[in-house]
């Protein structure tokens, strides 16, 4: 039975005890996902612990769910409050809650729980397809490719998150030198320990992901004090969509699932960027663009189905590779490790029930998704409404014993707490944690391929791109390095070259390109 | 596409992040380089210490540009705000108080152990969070502590610092 195969995946995720996971995955994913504040990856980095006494596959099964899960609880309160439970969900207040203020509330939440549920189903035929064929080819991998391919990443991650690619830059290579503190990957010399020896094992993950994103979030709220939002009323009867708004949302549901998919491939804010980019295509694509921002059903299901999908589009490279390219995968990563399973091209050979265990419960995942969205959204939307200062102790307890469980040694609390005043200063700066979180993960990673690659090919750099593979890689890293400066620098041009035909004669959109 | 913020706060950031990597730079001294073909470890640190200076000066170079760039405030400028009163729903100092508590913390549970030093620590919390009156924030320290202990105790078995002087 777990030898393989999509149907042997869904008998694993049957079981009672990874049933079970999964309902609580989802559950407590639709929670954190209409709580704003609270990621996916520092809940999923908070209940590291709990996930330890359910096995790995059980473990990881909940915090797979926890991740898709918070894609489908944010639109609930961006739907009912304006107020987006995920940064992902940003884009479906635009037309969501004007939808609810139309009274259609009950049509919008339901569109977007058939949407999150078919894109979600979408992307996981596409994981299961994908996965694995990416698994085969990464076995012929060597250390050069793996070298090349996570630069690719720390390029594109630097290119599409946050507002200025250079801080994004700054974040990561911040987190990768984070990443060298501990022993040496291949000598195994202590480096930045200060000769403290629980340092040795290097900076906790869970410590620093959970005080970058939960301590952190507790100090910003206690910076300042939100109103609280009204809530919307909806009810269960009112949670049909009619046949024109289900016939106008088929199209933008199967466009964002596709979308979402090849966008959640991609290193960065995936989720978040296949929303907007659903949004803008649907918009462009409508022949009522009139309507958006004004309570488009288009701007509901679009948006909604892309950034479901992008979970699944995330697992490929995590599950096939080994490489994590959001901050939540990050913390799938250390799951992994933490539960004994190796990710990468040997996981469908060593572990094939983890492998299709986790791809079967997405399938059952988001069933349980659907079912518990559409009767309990009244429910879940009031949980947007707990008063943060009865919350956010909780937040903080869970982040202490889960630094403190990661290795059972308060010096991982120490780093927590160092890590949330570096998150909360880093939210007053204007920088992006997410960034830092993925370079503390792709840090070993980048410097064991590549020490691997110079000692294997005996100090011969040009070795880091002879084969066609690497070579192709790296080519494309350079392409995503140099072009965003190249076409900033064009575009300026532009604007200087048309300044003195603006000056006598107003040319439409100059300004914008200045301001771009 | 590069739409940094305020050119002062990203100014500041750069220096700290200069300053970082060049610490980090001459700490890695210390650790042997050795040979392409043998790389010791402290190649790639030095490659990282190296980009993350060469990153933060091009951020405060950018920054320092937008800066001289920018026509010098008057008085009457708005953006020149010495005596502007502070936003009465931002409280400044909470957060660093909630840093020196977590301090406290830190320094006393392996002390007075986990339960009482977190029961504190809650309350305090709450409070700060702005939780009228004590029986509320009492009341959820009692709750949490209970949580923590069935789910981290009972279930998970987590050996959580019971305190040198409850131990005596």
């Amino acid at each position: 039975m777990a030898d393989g195969g999509i149907l042997s995946g869904l008998l694993i995720s049957l079981q009672p005890t990874n049933l079970l996971a999964c309902f609580l995955g989802a559950l407590l994913g639709t929670l954190v996902g209409v709580l704003p504040g609270l990621g996916p990856a520092a809940a999923m980095a908070l209940l590291l612990p709990v996930t330890a006494g359910l096995g790995p596959t059980g473990g990881l099964i909940m915090l797979a769910g926890i991740y898709y899960g918070s894609m489908y609880g944010g639109s609930t309160t961006s739907i009912l409050v304006n107020v987006p439970g995920e940064p992902a969900s940003v884009v479906t207040a635009i037309d969501g809650y004007r939808m609810a203020r139309k009274g259609r509330a009950g049509a919008a939440l339901a569109i977007a729980a058939i949407g999150s549920f078919v894109a979600g189903t979408v992307s996981v035929i596409a994981l299961q397809l994908f996965a694995p064929w990416v698994a085969q080819a990464a076995l012929a991998f060597g250390p050069a490719e793996y070298f090349a391919l996570t630069l690719l990443g720390v390029i594109l991650l630097s290119n599409l998150s946050g507002r200025s690619g250079l801080k994004s830059l700054l974040m990561v290579t911040a987190g990768i030198m984070l990443s060298t503190v501990g022993m040496d990957p291949l000598g195994g010399t202590g480096r930045f320990t200060f000769n403290y020896i629980p340092a040795q094992a290097g900076l906790s993950f869970v410590a620093v992901t959970t005080g970058l994103f939960g301590v952190a979030e507790v100090l910003s709220l206690m910076a300042k004090r939100h109103d609280q939002a009204a809530l919307l009323p909806v009810k269960f009867r009112e949670l049909y969509p009619t046949r024109e708004e289900l016939r106008r949302s088929v199209p933008p549901i199967l466009r964002g699932g596709v979308l979402g998919f090849l966008v959640g491939l991609l290193p960065g804010p995936a989720a978040t960027l296949a929303s907007f980019v659903s949004y803008g295509v649907e918009r462009r694509l409508s022949k009522r663009r009139e309507e958006f921002g004004q309570g488009a059903i288009e701007g509901v299901a679009g948006p909604e189905a892309a950034n479901n999908a992008a979970c699944g589009g995330g697992m490929v490279p995590l599950l096939s590779l080994g490489l994590p390219f959001t901050p939540a995968t990050a913390v799938l990563l250390s799951g992994m490790l933490l539960l004994g399973v190796t990710p990468g091209p040997f996981l469908l050979r060593d572990h094939p029930q983890v492998f299709w265990g986790v791809i079967g419960s997405f399938y059952v995942g988001n069933v349980m998704l659907l079912i518990l969205n559409l009767p309990l959204v009244g429910i879940f939307a009031r949980v947007a409404q707990i008063p943060s200062n009865h919350l956010m102790p909780g937040v903080l307890v869970l982040c202490i014993v889960g630094a403190y469980g990661d290795n059972n040694t308060l010096f991982d609390v120490w780093v927590m707490l160092g890590a949330g005043v570096t998150g909360y200063l880093l939210r007053r700066y204007d920088f992006e944690p997410a960034p830092l979180v993925l370079g503390l993960v792709l840090g070993p990673i980048m410097e064991r391929s590549l020490l691997q690659a110079l000692t294997m090919e005996r100090g011969n750099v040009s070795g880091l791109w002879a084969s066609p593979v690497s070579g192709v890689i790296l080519a494309l890293a350079l392409l995503a390095a140099s072009l965003p400066p190249i076409v900033r620098l064009a575009s300026r041009r532009l604007v200087r070259w048309r300044r003195p035909f603006s000056q006598a004669q107003p040319v439409p959109g100059a300004n914008r390109a200045r301001e771009d | 596409m590069d739409r940094s913020g305020d050119p002062r706060k990203d100014s500041l950031s750069s220096a700290v992040l200069l300053l970082m990597g060049g610490g980090y730079l001459w700490y890695d001294l210390r650790y042997p380089l050795d040979t392409l073909d043998n790389p010791g470890p402290g190649i790639f640190p030095l490659a990282v210490g190296l980009l993350l200076v060469s990153l933060a000066a091009l951020q405060l170079a950018r920054c320092g540009r937008v800066l001289l760039a920018r026509p010098s405030a008057t008085p009457g400028d708005p953006r020149v705000s010495p005596g502007s009163p502070p936003d009465p729903a931002q409280s400044e100092h909470a957060p660093w108080l909630m840093v020196g508590i977590l301090v406290l913390y830190l320094l006393v549970v392996n002390w007075i152990g986990f339960r009482t030093s977190t029961f504190i620590l809650v309350v305090l919390c709450s409070k700060l969070m702005g939780t009228p009156g004590w029986i509320r924030p009492i009341t959820l320290a009692a709750g949490l502590l209970l949580a923590c202990h069935v789910l981290f105790s009972v279930w998970l078995k987590v050996p959580l610092p019971t305190g040198t002087l409850m131990s005596r």
